[in-house]
């Protein structure tokens, strides 16, 4: 009996309170029958063994509690296309988020601290996961096991995305990255209106008058490059339209990028006495006119690409 | 096919037939033990584990009644269909007669073939 006692213990201990006594009292009786029929057909009271071999057969005492409540799941079945769907925009969102962090603390004070980035980055992806899936519990549970919402209710084929090729799918991680690059330069490029004016005035270098003259422009494409960004990212396929407004930006900064590339110097000296100048300047001009040239470049191959991609479509 | 996935798939077809069988049974007043009892003698061999928490569950959604008896010295709970037991019993009973029905003529029509 002490076997069987303890055994009930362990499950009242895994069961709610105010279902305890109810459940137990009915598990010990159905024991206690099972117990029963052994005497009857060994007719001898049953060993410790065949006692133990009983409980054994019903199952582990949480097992049991669990089997007599309703059933409960962290994700349920039915919402975890969902769920992933969240946690895949969750992480982009993070990624997108200390990029942009990294970037305005390294523009602000010149530190790279990647080690902190990857602290921040692991920290943020935890925070967002735990809220994510703690949100998807109360869903996949329901108190009074009514549905919250049914996020598959309002659909329809004719409102699914008109995909034809696997290509016109827009990967959500890339499109994060592009729209993380484009702040990052637009944020690089317009320094001196976010920056305290402080640090201007401790800078050593700065961009030069005639790429001065084409960071309006420049900054304008990137700004509609982000919305466009920000568009994909709420409807993640190409259309001929999409495509042509793609290759427009590509197009556009692409242009004025190689226009860059061919200035004598991209950075010059600021004239703050209290700063020493840098040595390498030369040299990273010449760097950075490579650099500009070669991205320059590579937008015009894209927006080839995208008029190939205009062509494949309009075939279909 | 491996043997586990047999097992999960005849798992999987038992457990609904399971409900069918375990109302059909409480037609007449049982207590958990002479349930399992009846069901073995009926063919239908279901581990304590999962036939106790069963007869809990359709008690929980009001198909059967229940009760506390002394019986032998000792007390059991006897369950026995309530009204609206009964009533899904029909129900479920003429379902699993037509699907029987159906799925059987496509197996017959199966074996034929072969």
């Amino acid at each position: 009996m002490e076997t069987i006692d303890r055994y009930m213990h362990a499950v009242a201990q895994a069961l709610p309170e105010r279902r305890r006594d109810e459940i137990t009292r009915e598990l010990r009786a159905n024991i206690l029958d099972s117990l029963e029929s052994i005497r009857e057909q060994q007719e001898r009271e049953p060993t410790a063994g065949e006692v133990a071999a009983v409980l054994v057969a019903l199952g582990h005492p949480q097992q049991v509690a669990a089997s007599f409540l309703p059933p409960q799941q962290l994700v349920s079945a039915d919402l975890f296309p969902l769920y992933k769907q969240s946690l895949h925009y969750g992480v982009i969102l993070v990624f997108i988020l200390g990029l942009i962090q990294f970037a305005i603390s390294f523009l602000n004070s010149g530190s790279m601290d990647f080690i902190d980035l990857f602290h921040g980055l692991v920290m943020k992806g935890l925070i967002t996961f735990a809220v994510i899936t703690g949100l998807f519990y109360v869903f996949s549970n329901p108190p009074g096991g009514k549905p919250l919402f049914n996020p598959y209710q309002c659909w329809s084929p004719e409102k699914l995305p008109p995909v034809s090729r696997s290509w016109q799918r827009i990967s959500s991680a890339e499109q994060g990255v592009d729209f993380a690059s484009d702040l990052f330069f637009l944020l690089l490029l317009n320094y001196s209106f976010w920056m305290p004016s402080e640090h201007v005035s401790r800078l050593a270098v700065m961009f030069a008058d005639p790429v001065r003259e084409w960071i309006p422009l420049l900054s304008g494409v990137m700004i509609v490059s982000l919305l466009f960004g920000l568009w994909n990212m709420v409807y993640q396929y190409w259309t001929i339209p999409k495509l042509v407004m793609e290759a427009l930006i590509n197009l556009g900064a692409a242009v004025i990028l190689l226009k860059v590339s061919r200035f004598e110097q991209i950075l010059v000296h600021t004239d703050n006495p209290s700063v020493e100048p840098v040595e390498i300047l030369e040299l990273a001009n010449h760097i950075f006119s490579a650099g500009v040239f070669w991205v320059g470049m590579w937008l015009m191959f894209m927006a080839g690409w995208n008029l190939y991609r205009i062509w494949q479509l309009s075939r279909t | 096919m491996s043997e586990e996935h047999l097992e999960k798939l005849r798992q999987e077809l038992r457990r609904g037939i399971l409900v069918l069988a375990v109302l059909g049974s409480l037609r007449q007043p049982h207590y958990g033990y002479s349930l399992r009892k009846q069901l073995q003698e009926a063919g239908i061999d279901i581990d304590e584990g999962t036939l106790y928490p069963l007869v809990r569950r359709l008690a929980d959604q009001g198909l059967l009644s229940s009760e506390w008896q002394q019986g032998e010295g000792r007390e059991r709970r006897y369950y026995q269909l309530s009204s609206e037991g009964v009533v899904l019993l029909e129900s479920l009973g003429a379902e699993w007669q037509q699907l029987n029905k159906h799925v059987g003529k496509i197996l017959e029509v199966e074996n034929g073939n072969n």
